[in-house]
């Protein structure tokens, strides 16, 4: 068992280049957390910090009681996969794996034990002989895995491990990282900014920005939840529509539109009464059929997308870009109207200064 | 028991160490002997002879790395050679000096020796394990 707590961590960098501010998070032993957020937003160097490759400006780090801050790395019962892996290139994929216990000068017997049972969790059993150039992106990513389970560390670190692979490869990869977790039971953090594995891998997500943690919460709550416009625009593909207006009486009202709030918010954006408030939409809550309580809004298409199951949508609104997500085959052609209807029932307002959230428990979904 | 199987994947590091070993006693026998020997054009055949099998050794331990049995076989020429060199120290080398030469070239042939057997043992089994296990030889593949 081994909780890392990460308290008021802070990094900042020569030129005070704040990368991390302020970082507070508790991750119990056995969670499967990602970090995620736009690159240069400080999540590789939290890991980083958490791995012991660099040294934190403010803050402490504790692993169950010990104080990690002056622990070297070796020492820490962290194991991390790179996102170019870090294999040595003249040694085979075995020998990758066994390393970290070769230079404690473990007895060969021990090391071969520790590899084989590796191997066949990363199933690279008919590989090990092989070496990296040798190897597909996918199984030197795994001979990085194996290498990381080798070292029994309590907490495996993934700084965007997927990366390198291609997209068939990528899901197929994110399947098998997910067993691996069940399997080992270990404390997996990873990084990526792809919002995609983040959203199917992990127990709760770690949305950064700025090197400030926007929000934490399983997939669901930072996806139906979102704490303010940063997150509710990045986590979502396509992202969710912003939408500047002003609350006047029980409507909405934006350019080229005027939308009845449902009265499950109206207690809530009260003190917003003619003023300025920002309404968010995901694609998926516009429809091309009636439903709503609201009339359609005429629309004219300025992209239209089929992708099988589903048709993304462009429209131009009064000037205004919207994308939306539709169940039907769309048969308008560009440049047509369309009449699309706003699921009111699922918006989020906004405060435009602060760009925080204004309702929370009461339009959970 | 002896793990036999991890001889599949780890090299035989042991047997390429007491080659290396063997290169190293060598190289200081070949020291003493040039700094002690009568110059003449035997010293100079001698000189060549030690380059090449400075050479031929570092190969052979890295062929034993590999278990290559036939190179075992190289190895234990090479340790039968150095003893028959014992033979060939000139008469002007006398005293301390003749006893550290006669050493070293013991010694030296000891260690290709043991080298040898290593490789030779292993590689045996190794096979032995490949054929009884009807291991794929994808497997060993690099």
């Amino acid at each position: 068992m081994a909780n890392l707590r990460l308290k008021n961590v802070n990094k900042t960098f020569p030129g005070e280049v704040q990368a991390v501010n302020d970082f507070n998070i508790e991750i119990k032993h056995g969670e499967f957390i990602v970090l995620v957020g736009p690159s240069g937003c400080g999540k590789t160097t939290v890991l980083r910090m958490i791995a012991g490759l660099e040294t934190t400006t403010e803050g402490e780090m504790y692993l169950e009681d010990i104080l990690l801050n002056d622990v070297a790395p070796a020492d820490r019962d962290i194991s991390m996969v790179f996102q170019n892996y870090a294999l040595y290139g003249h040694m085979t994929a075995y020998q990758n794996m066994g390393f970290s216990q070769t230079i404690r000068h473990e007895k060969p017997d021990f090391i071969h034990e520790k590899v084989m049972e590796a191997a066949v969790v990363v199933e690279l059993e008919d590989k090990l002989n092989r070496y990296p150039k040798n190897l597909s992106g996918g199984q030197r990513q795994r001979v990085a895995l194996g290498r990381a389970i080798v070292n029994k560390a309590s907490i495996i670190l993934m700084d965007e491990p997927l990366s390198n692979l291609d997209a068939k490869l990528r899901v197929q990869a994110r399947g098998e990282l997910i067993k691996l977790h069940k399997q080992l039971g270990n404390t997996f953090i990873y990084v990526t900014h792809d919002q995609t594995e983040a959203m199917t891998m992990a127990d709760r997500i770690v949305v950064m920005n700025n090197g400030e943690i926007q929000q934490i919460g399983t997939p669901i709550e930072v996806y139906n939840w979102p704490e303010n416009v940063f997150v509710g625009g990045f986590i979502g593909s396509p992202p969710m529509n912003f939408i500047e207006g002003t609350v006047e009486g029980d409507m909405f009202t934006a350019p080229g539109l005027a939308l009845t709030i449902p009265e499950k918010y109206l207690a809530h954006i009260s003190s917003y009464q003619n003023e300025s408030i920002l309404l968010g939409i995901r694609p998926e809550h516009f429809s091309i059929q009636s439903g709503s309580s609201n009339k359609p809004v005429t629309a004219e298409i300025s992209i239209k997308e089929f992708i099988g199951n589903h048709s993304l949508v462009y429209l131009q609104i009064a000037g205004m870009g919207y994308i939306a997500n539709v169940k039907q085959k769309i048969s308008q052609s560009i440049g047509d109207s369309l009449e699309v209807y706003f699921n009111m029932n699922r918006v989020y307002f906004f405060d435009p200064e602060s760009g925080k959230r204004i309702h929370h428990e009461e339009s959970k979904l | 028991m002896i793990n036999t199987e991890k001889w599949l994947y780890q090299e035989n590091s042991i047997s390429q160490q007491f080659f290396l070993l063997y290169i190293l006693g060598n190289t200081i026998f070949t020291i003493f002997y040039v700094n002690h020997a009568a110059v003449d054009h035997n010293l100079g055949l001698f000189i060549m002879l030690n380059i090449f099998l400075s050479l031929g050794s570092f190969l052979v331990a890295l062929r034993q790395k590999i278990y290559r049995m036939s190179w075992g076989y190289v190895g234990i020429a090479i340790a039968v050679f150095q003893l028959i060199r014992l033979m060939w120290i000139p008469e002007e080398i006398i005293g301390f000096m003749r006893f550290v030469i006669q050493a070293l070239l013991v010694f030296t042939s000891l260690f290709a020796l043991i080298a040898s057997i290593i490789c030779i043992k292993r590689a045996n089994e190794r096979q032995k394990y490949v054929i009884e296990h009807k291991v794929d030889l994808i497997l060993l593949e690099k």
